[in-house]
């Protein structure tokens, strides 16, 4: 058997999910672009006789391409496994009607494939692009070696086909090997709440373990000098944003215990649907609040940071738009697939007597909760490394000017609310009775 | 008696030239108020289709229809919302419930939709009707199918609709349990003067209404009506 004979099943599913192909597809071209950048750079920082601009524009070119591997990696392991978690009732399906545990693999597998195969070559133009605007930005800071010319070539292409092909099929794997452990009785579940289980025990421990340990790695850097205090400020960020990964669950319904006599008292029949909907589902939500306090956290320790330098470098400043690309990317995601599992949900309140501004109105109340949760995590994290270390590194967080924290809390409610509602439109097109008696979007 | 709803040469199109469907063929239909219809039909007879249009969840191509002497064809989308919300009532074969509610906020949700202020002593009362006392702060996870299409009756009824429509609404449920929801729809008609349409393929709901209709190639096809005993 080829690997291609599946095809028809992994097309015919791409076809009937056009919107989970889109987030894979995304972030394909996102880490495409980025690795054939990152790339272009290092290779043409290499062609030039050494020098110290030269050394440090190819440890930078370097030190980009490996970050980019291992953030697409993670990315795209996360978005292709929301994707098929998605369709556990179709994998249920094909499972009770007998297609083994492998053959839903490689269903997967070919999917991943393809898509990576369309994502390459738009990926690739967009690195040139890219590469270009960085190489330029540089030149202007007076920061390129003399005679380096900016070449995107084939070696560009190869490693963005590498990193695609490595990243899509160990997220395919990682994916798929969720959905082919569906029991088929799974296809008869129907009540119950999606993400609604109660987070276990283990996982709390696990979070106050990361939670102690950052505290006692950030005391520890204190302890040290200025300079190791700056290089473990990552480090440090790292162990609370796993801390907070891990307490996702706890986090969202603090936030929503927060949010609900506002929501409540203000928001009418959407704010208390608002309310019930976060609380019962508050793992899913998780889902959505790690990455937004992953890109809060980040984007504010490096702003704190930057304080201190008078003029920003360009590293600093496209590092951290690589990493805020990237968690941006996994949160809307997150934040449209959340929505579209529920089709079924809004079309019921539809036929009970909604209007289409009422359900808008419970995604935006429940935007607000998730944001308030991510972005909230991530300003506490932020702020429970640079307090400390700011002072240390010279630059405190009082430095940070209000502007900067507004824009922070800004963008990240503005991204919250545009993911979780950019489906809604042709959600709210499905005629109501069609949509409650439709099993999937 | 009085007509609760009534369908007037109602046409829908699906698709235009040669793909052209018509689910609906020039129907005349009129349901009466106070009393249990089915409406029967093979796949494809444009039952779906008559739901939609009598409930004012799709328009006809062309065609009247008027639910309690309005004419619901002409509304517009605001109109008709607050129409679905304060004169109609839904029950579906499954999945009618929030499952992130509880059984009592599942059955408020109407009113609350429209602006009413919460009322638990309303809702207890109608949960009781239905025959599920101190069930009202279970999620639908926790009750079995039967118990959650009485809830999905309630709430259909909490609003005193002009007329409820079920859409197969024993369709997922074993026998004695599907007769059971069945004789609480009876008994809303008979105790409360519900007005009960349910579009089925079963034939028991068929044996206990007072009137069915059937359709066949989105047309009337047959009618019968119950001697009373």
């Amino acid at each position: 058997m080829s690997l291609f004979s599946t095809t028809g099943l992994a097309a015919a599913s791409v076809k009937a999910r056009p919107s989970a192909f889109v987030g894979t597809f995304a972030a394909l071209v996102f880490s495409a672009t980025v690795v054939t950048a990152c790339v272009a750079i290092a290779v043409s920082a290499g062609g030039v006789p050494a020098s110290a601009d030269q050394a440090v524009m190819s440890d930078m070119g370097v030190a980009f391409s490996l970050l980019t591997v291992y953030l697409s990696i993670f990315v795209i392991g996360q978005v292709m496994s929301l994707a098929v978690a998605q369709r556990r009732r179709e994998s249920a399906l094909l499972r009770a009607v007998g297609a083994g545990p492998w053959q839903i693999r490689r269903m997967v597998a070919t999917e991943a494939l393809c898509t990576a195969l369309l994502a390459l070559p738009v990926g690739y133009g967009l690195g040139a692009l890219l590469a270009q605007v960085w190489f330029d930005g540089m030149a202007g800071q007076g920061m390129v070696p003399d005679g380096m010319a900016l070449r995107v070539g084939l070696p560009s292409l190869f490693a963005a086909f590498g990193v695609l092909f490595v990243s899509s099929q160990l997220g395919g794997l990682i994916a798929a090997w969720r959905a082919s452990r569906t029991r088929p009785s799974a296809v008869l579940a129907g009540s119950q709440v999606q993400g609604g289980e109660r987070p276990g025990w283990i996982r709390g421990l696990a979070s106050l373990v990361f939670l102690a340990g950052a505290a006692a790695l950030t005391a520890a850097a204190e302890a040290g000098s200025a300079e190791d205090a700056a290089s473990e400020v990552p480090l440090v960020l790292l162990a609370y944003l796993v801390a907070i990964g891990l307490a996702g669950p706890w986090i969202g319904r603090l936030a929503t215990v927060v949010a609900a006599p506002l929501l409540r008292g203000f928001g009418g029949a959407a704010g208390e649907l608002a309310v019930a909907g976060c609380r019962a589902r508050s793992r899913r939500l998780s889902a959505a609040i790690t990455p937004i306090a992953l890109v809060t956290a980040f984007a504010v320790a490096k702003f704190v940071s930057l304080t201190g330098t008078g003029d920003p470098e360009w590293m600093d400043v496209f590092g951290t738009l690589l990493y805020a690309g990237f968690a941006g990317l996994v949160a809307a995601n997150t934040l449209v697939m959340l929505t579209l599992e529920r089709l079924r949900e809004f079309s019921l309140l539809r036929t009970v007597g909604a209007d289409k501004r009422q359900v808008v109105a419970v995604v935006v109340a429940e935007g607000a909760i998730t944001a308030l949760a991510g972005v909230g995590a991530g300003v506490l994290a932020a702020c429970a490394v640079m307090v400390p270390l700011g002072g240390k590194t010279g630059t405190p967080v009082s430095g940070l000017p209000g502007w900067a924290w507004a824009a922070t809390l800004f963008c990240g409610a503005v991204l919250v609310w545009t993911a979780s509602c950019a489906p809604l439109a042709r959600m709210l097109r499905v005629r109501p009775i069609e949509g409650v008696v439709r099993r999937s979007s | 008696m009085d007509t609760a709803l009534e369908l007037d040469h109602v046409t829908r199109t699906y698709g235009r030239g040669p793909h052209a469907v018509h689910a609906l063929h020039g129907l005349n239909a009129r349901l009466y108020a106070h009393s249990l219809s089915a409406v029967m039909g093979p796949s494809g007879s444009g039952k779906s289709t008559f739901l939609q249009c009598a409930a004012g969840l799709d328009r006809p191509t062309s065609g009247t229809v008027r639910l309690a002497g309005r004419e619901v064809s002409a509304m517009r989308e605001r109109e008709l919302t607050r129409l679905r919300r304060e004169r109609i009532g839904f029950v579906f074969q499954s999945f009618n419930l929030l499952p992130t509610l509880t059984a009592q906020e599942n059955v408020l949700l109407p009113l609350r939709l429209d602006g009413k202020r919460r009322d638990p002593v309303r809702a207890r009362r109608m949960l009781a009707r239905v025959g599920l006392e101190g069930r009202a702060d279970a999620r639908p996870g926790e009750l079995s199918g039967g118990q959650q299409q009485r809830v999905a009756i309630a709430r259909a009824l909490i609003t005193e609709p002009d007329i409820v429509f079920a859409d197969e609404p024993t369709g997922a449920l074993d026998k004695d349990t599907a007769a059971d929801v069945l004789g609480l729809l009876r008994e809303s008609v008979s105790a409360y003067g519900a007005t009960v349409v349910v579009v089925t393929h079963d034939p028991a709901v068929a044996a206990r209404a007072d009137r069915v209709l059937r359709l066949a190639d989105g047309r009337l096809a047959e009618e019968t009506a119950r001697v009373p005993a």
